[in-house]
């Protein structure tokens, strides 16, 4: 089965290679025939990667310890769900992953738009397939999951070995997250492949319509959704699996997932631009190929090891190529950008400071900056290395220091631009339209302070927060008013209608609603607590309001590892609060302990408690309060329905040419 | 065995890449791209979306009346301009074109809008596409 | 001054204050990453820096029997010793054997006092096999 698997693999390889070639032959002499024929050498080929994928998997659940990435990642023992999520616990199974989605979006890309775009279309699968043979001939040649062991005897003759069992999957991943954070976060990072692909071609070809324009920008919301949800799952898993007391800790690979989050945001916001008013035409070209060279470098840093990092798998010589490749697409990108300047001139210019157009550049402004003060931060070991010869890193103090201005700006923004009209606006009007909202953020304001609040950034953030909220149920109110008015209808079904008639623009304030709950929980952070405990069975300890009992410690043995579990009554001012968990596991294979957390969350506060060990005859337990942290939760959850809900009409307005005309 | 799975393989996709080769071209001109109409109607559509848009925004108070006039000049010469290159290129056959704008109502043999012309639902007493009273 | 290089202005203005941030930022996070090895040769130069050592957990020389844990990490040709005075949890993947980042100061009296801890599950996970593999 391995054989097959790398026959596959091969077999995609040759067949993408060949639709490349036919695909620019045939485009560039054409000739119909021949773009159909790469085309179908594209479906082929993304057909074998898919079946070199099923090949692993099979091997997976055969338990076949022969082939090295099995033995490492996996065991008999394992139950069938963290088998199949073993594939991508390592190194070349994760390479191998990334390949079958990059085969699956390029499949369902030509399978979808092959009939429409017929002139795009060739340069389309081209660039899609220079992005799978990579891939491909990384995965073949350099980080090969089919490998088998062998053993090496002393005098250098080798022979197939079969060890008896796995070493089993790495415990920290057996979690739900962790099986679909993977999956989700690599087709975030991979499907920026296609909006750069109908970017590419749409350039080649000199598209004068905006057709293209809204393929992109659909593909690139959808593929932001799963980056966004991809992230969030990672940070629930740090926040319940590894058992530190946060969400975010500026991880480099961490870093590496946001950074392409924020170019796409800046582009989805950008791109509205371009399509009311023509402008913006090479900037938004260039956030799609950052974005895309920004997934791509997602991975390169958590295959590199270029940085250190707690997840960066080992060290691997795939990084040399990782650069070359990115070099190659940003110099040919550019090089193309270059020759058809005249083609992306903008149709017109900026009419007024206080514009919509406007308030969204500065949103880019800033999101760019973001995007590149955490690149530099991420790279600046490196470069600094390359530079001066000693590494110098710099910690989440610099990503706080910078992030959190930006962050609260591009939260002003939020507020500010729905208020703002296109083209430009008098004083007076804007006057009218931010008197609510501000008159609730200065409530806020005043609010906090009687409150007691001499935090200055949380208190910018949560007034920001009030004011937002108030311009976002100002658009929906306002909006649904004038219906009635036009219409006669009564508030709700003119809300109803008002929302479902553009779900573009009111899903994206439900986006923005989201945005704000989850600045509330980062507000939170702030005031986080935390005590270390050392209790003996009977004694009480206290942590902000809470006051902890450890009832007892249990030890015992579960199928793949040995527990050690505090149990601990909770009471907050006095009245009782539930019994909170905490388990240490210690498993058999590599003697790797993980830690369980005791969680008592609402929307006030998180009491989140771990066991950490016993010094001397006492246990110790780190008792965390996170106030909020519930609202970054809700936040992401009302982020991702309203992208949905912007994504809504899907089939209405993305329907074929042929169709409009 | 994994020798001959893998030639028929081999042969079923090389069969079915290369097939296109041999066969008699497909219908249709070769690569069309989009013509100089779709653009245009591409451009009308978004045109008049903006109108529409621009009036709700007046609606909702957040334009001055002198700000919304201006604007909506602007935008109804644009329209016009679009219009007239497409009447260049020929009269627009169908109900599809005719119902080019937004949406593209349904029912579109009811009354016409008297000021851009889009078709109109019956019993509305508001044309859909640019607001103005029928 | 028009809209353009209003706007041009503005940003530049937001660019140099996040800069700004930036570099204070940078100024009060910085360490010098090195090895153990690097340090031991460099001592002078790194004292009452920032540093973020690296090195391997010596087995079974993990403490924590006393108020602050301690440990010895070490590089191939040397070693320290390490306190660790910070408020987060230790990894889980820190353990006899493992890779260790640590992040703090020298102490007056010889000891490093690490704020941080980072702990890389060993490439064993990865290595032990891999010598064997094709």
């Amino acid at each position: 089965m391995a054989d097959f698997g790398n026959f596959c693999l091969l077999l995609a390889l040759c067949l993408s290679l060949y639709a490349l070639i036919a695909s620019l032959t045939g485009a560039s002499l054409n000739r119909r025939r021949i773009v159909s024929s790469g085309e179908r050498a594209a479906l082929a080929a993304s057909a074998a990667a898919v079946l070199a994928f099923g090949a692993l998997l099979y091997l997976m659940l055969a338990d076949d310890f022969a082939t090295s990435h099995v033995a490492n990642n996996s065991s008999r023992s394992l139950p069938l769900l963290y088998k199949i999520s073993a594939i991508w616990g390592g190194h070349d199974g994760s390479m191998l992953l990334w390949v079958f989605f990059t085969a699956l979006l390029s499949g369902l890309v030509i399978v979808q738009n092959r009939r429409r775009y017929r002139d795009m279309m060739p340069w389309v699968v081209a660039v899609l397939m220079v992005n799978l043979a990579f891939f491909l001939a990384l995965n073949l040649f350099l980080s090969n999951p089919f490998d088998q062991l062998v053993r090496i005897s002393p005098d250098g003759a080798t022979a197939p070995f079969v060890p008896a069992d796995g070493r089993g999957l790495n415990p920290l991943l057996q979690y739900w997250a962790m099986v679909i954070h993977p999956p989700i976060l690599y087709v975030g990072f991979i499907g920026f492949v296609v909006p750069f692909a109908f970017a590419v071609a749409a350039l080649v070809t000199r598209q004068q319509g905006s057709a293209w324009v809204r393929i992109v920008r659909r593909w690139t919301l959808g593929v932001w959704l799963l980056l966004g949800v991809g992230i969030i799952l990672g940070g629930k898993w740090a926040y319940v699996v590894l058992g530190w007391g946060g969400y975010w800790g500026w991880d480099p690979v961490e870093n590496a997932s946001l950074m392409p989050w924020l170019v796409s945001t800046a582009f989805l916001h950008s791109i509205v631009v371009q399509e009311r008013r023509g402008m913006l035409k090479v900037w938004n070209v260039i956030l799609v190929l950052l974005t895309y060279l920004l997934g791509i470098f997602g991975t390169f840093l958590t295959r590199s090891g270029i940085v250190n990092s707690v997840h960066a798998f080992a060290d691997s010589n795939l990084g040399r190529f990782f650069v070359y490749y990115m070099a190659f697409v940003l110099a040919g990108t550019l090089l193309l950008l270059a020759d058809r300047q005249p083609y992306l001139r903008s149709e017109r210019r900026l009419d007024s400071m206080l514009s919509r157009e406007s308030a969204f550049l500065f949103n880019n402004l800033v999101l760019v900056a973001a995007c590149f003060a955490v690149f530099w931060g991420t790279m600046f070991p490196a470069l600094s290395e390359w530079i001066r010869g000693t590494q110098i890193s710099v910690g989440p103090l610099f990503f706080d220091k910078i992030n959190v201005p930006i962050g609260l700006l591009l939260l002003l923004l939020t507020g500010i631009g729905p208020l703002i009209a296109w083209h430009r606006t008098s004083a007076a009007a804007l006057k009218k339209a931010f008197f609510r909202p501000a008159a609730f953020g200065l409530l806020a304001l005043a609010g906090l302070l009687i409150g007691g609040l001499r935090n200055f950034y949380v208190t910018v953030c949560l007034t920001l927060c009030a004011f937002v909220l108030a311009t976002i149920v100002q658009e929906f109110a306002e909006g649904a008013l004038v219906r009635m008015r036009q219409h006669g209808e009564r508030f709700p079904a003119a809300l109803g209608r008002l929302v479902l008639g553009n779900t573009r623009r009111y899903g994206g304030y439900i986006v923005h609603l989201g945005v704000v709950l989850m600045f509330v929980g980062f507000a939170g952070n702030a005031f986080n607590r935390e005590a270390t405990l050392h209790l003996k069975t009977g004694e009480t300890g206290r942590v902000g309001d809470y006051a902890l009992t450890l009832a007892d410690f249990r030890q015992g043995r579960e199928a793949l590892y040995e527990y050690g579990r505090a149990v601990i009554e909770v009471t907050r001012n006095g009245r009782p609060a539930g019994t909170l968990t905490p388990e240490k596991r210690i498993f058999d294979s590599g003697g790797q302990t993980t830690t369980t957390v005791g969680l008592r969350s609402t929307p006030k506060e998180d009491l989140y408690v771990v066991f950490t060990g016993i010094t001397g005859d006492a246990f110790e337990i780190k008792a965390h309060v996170n106030p909020l942290v519930f609202w970054l939760w809700l936040g992401s959850g009302i982020l991702v329905l309203g992208t949905l809900l912007t994504l809504w009409n899907w089939k209405r307005s993305n329907r074929p040419r042929e169709a409009v005309r | 065995m994994l020798w001959i799975v893998c030639a028929v393989a081999v042969v079923t996709a090389g069969g079915f890449v290369l097939a296109p080769l041999f066969r008699e071209t497909a219908p249709g001109p070769d690569l069309e791209g989009e013509t100089e109409r779709d653009r245009l109607l591409e451009r009308k559509t978004a045109c008049y979306r903006n109108l529409k848009d621009l009036e709700f925004q007046f609606r909702m108070g957040r334009l001055l009346e002198a700000d919304y006039e201006g604007l909506r000049a602007e935008h109804r010469a644009e329209a016009a301009r679009i219009l007239a290159e497409l009447e260049r290129l020929g009269a627009p056959g169908g109900k599809r074109a005719a119902g080019g704008g937004p949406g593209g109502k349904k029912g579109g043999d009811g009354t016409r809008c008297p000021a851009c012309g889009a078709a109109a639902a019956p019993g509305k007493k508001f044309c859909a596409d640019c607001g103005k009273r029928l | 001054m028009g809209a353009g290089k209003k706007f041009w202005v503005g940003g530049l203005i937001i660019v140099a204050a996040l800069g700004w941030l930036g570099f204070v930022g940078f100024q009060e996070s910085k360490a010098y990453y090195i090895t153990v090895d690097e340090f031991s040769s460099l001592r002078g130069e790194y004292a009452g820096k920032r540093l973020k050592l690296a090195g391997d957990v010596v087995e079974g020389s993990i403490d924590r029997s006393r108020p602050q844990m301690e440990f010895v990490i070490s590089s191939p040709r040397s070693s320290i010793r390490v306190r660790y005075t910070g408020a987060d949890i230790i990894p889980d993947t820190f353990t006899d054997g493992s890779k260790a980042l640590v992040e703090g100061t020298v102490a007056p009296d010889g000891v490093f006092e690490a704020r941080r801890i980072e702990a890389k599950c060993a490439s064993k996970y990865e290595a032990e096999y891999d010598e064997r593999t094709s």
